[in-house]
């Protein structure tokens, strides 16, 4: 089960508000390749995943997942906290505002709320782990397109950290598909009768 | 916690830095096995966003947009 | 200390720790790092009961609490008021 550390995994500290760039990292709240769904879909595939060192892998990866949703939802409410209306029209965050007002709300950059549809749990264990490996890919590249997007260090800083977490994550994640590799192929030698194939 | 850990360590300081995969099939995904070295000190860990030095990559296209051969 | 360098510490070795822990789920027999990630857990342990004897509650389940009861104190991590800026000359 889970419990809760009073503390960001990585300081954030924002002086300057900006809407616009608010609406953009949203998406790594609750866009496609975004931190909730990365928990959710890690957390789901371990109940049926192969090897000790996998499960605890999928296990305590899923668990910093929820670290890094915290950071990102904290990223965008100090980007929008206090705003005036002007600044809100401004910045051209109305369509957002009228839906949320000034709170964090799970979905992409394109205004799509948060899906299922875009991860997968499907429980053939190599399958996960590939699965796993292009959504670490797909949110580094998320996180650098990002990190082009503004020239704020508060901003930056904190978004460096994600997206090299990204990058260990996906390390962790191809060692638990060899380590998965091999038990499986042992697991065909030795009881050949319940292979799929030689 | 180990004094004489370096607070920078050269990624050169720990060579090879993955073990050889042996037995290569194909159709088959495979990520070297990391060998762990030199670690960063807590400090330096989090401001880094990894403890271990080879995996630490701060090398993307930080301007001017796409990449266009 | 102050409370956001006690705070920073602890960040620290948290961050280190957990780092170090998804190492050792793909790694589970180097016993070197069990002892660099044991050394680090008992550090931490101290800090962290230095911080909430001083500051108030960091976890909801190991922390005590004076009266009244501290753990819906402000300001909670996303808050402003609970960061800080990573500050170079302690790395």
């Amino acid at each position: 089960m889970w419990m809760y550390d009073k503390k960001l995994e990585y300081p954030i500290l924002i002086k300057n508000p900006n809407p616009a760039l608010a609406k953009l990292i949203v998406t790594q709240y609750g866009g496609p390749d975004g931190e909730l769904g990365a928990a959710v879909r890690y957390l789901s595939q371990r109940f049926s995943m192969l090897t000790p060192q996998a499960r605890a892998t999928l296990n305590d990866i899923g668990t910093e997942e929820l670290g890094h949703l915290e950071m990102v939802g904290t990223i965008v409410r100090q980007l929008i906290e206090g705003l005036s209306d002007r600044e809100i029209e401004e910045g051209g965050f109305a369509p957002y505002y009228v839906d949320h007002g000034l709170a964090v709300y799970p979905m992409s950059a394109g205004g799509v709320p948060f899906s299922a549809a875009t991860l997968q749990s499907l429980g053939d264990p190599i399958t996960d782990l590939t699965e796993n490996m292009a959504a670490e890919q797909k949110a580094r590249s998320t996180y650098e397109y990002l990190i082009r997007m503004t020239d704020d260090p508060d901003v930056i800083g904190p978004l460096k950290f994600l997206r090299e977490r990204e990058i260990v994550h996906f390390q962790r994640f191809g060692e638990s598909l060899g380590i998965v590799q091999d038990y499986l192929d042992q697991k065909r030698v030795f009881a050949p009768q319940t292979a799929c194939e030689s | 916690m180990n004094e004489t850990i370096p607070a920078t360590p050269a990624a050169g300081d720990c060579v090879p830095l993955e073990t050889p995969i042996e037995d290569v099939k194909l159709a088959r995904a495979y990520v070297p096995v990391q060998v762990r070295c030199a670690v960063f000190t807590p400090a330096v860990s989090l401001t880094k966003g990894t403890a271990f030095p080879p995996l630490w990559n701060d090398c993307f296209l930080r301007t001017g947009g796409v990449i266009d051969d | 200390m102050t409370e956001q360098e006690l705070l920073q510490k602890i960040m620290e070795l948290d961050f280190y720790i957990i780092d170090l822990h998804l190492y050792l789920n793909t790694h589970p027999e180097d016993a070197d790092a069990i002892g660099m990630y044991n050394d680090a857990v008992l550090q931490n342990r101290d800090l962290r009961a230095e911080y909430t004897q001083k500051y108030g509650m960091l976890t909801s389940n190991h922390c005590v609490s004076a009266v009244p009861w501290q753990w819906i104190d402000s300001p909670w991590p996303w808050q402003k008021a609970a960061n800080f800026e990573l500050r170079e000359e302690n790395v």
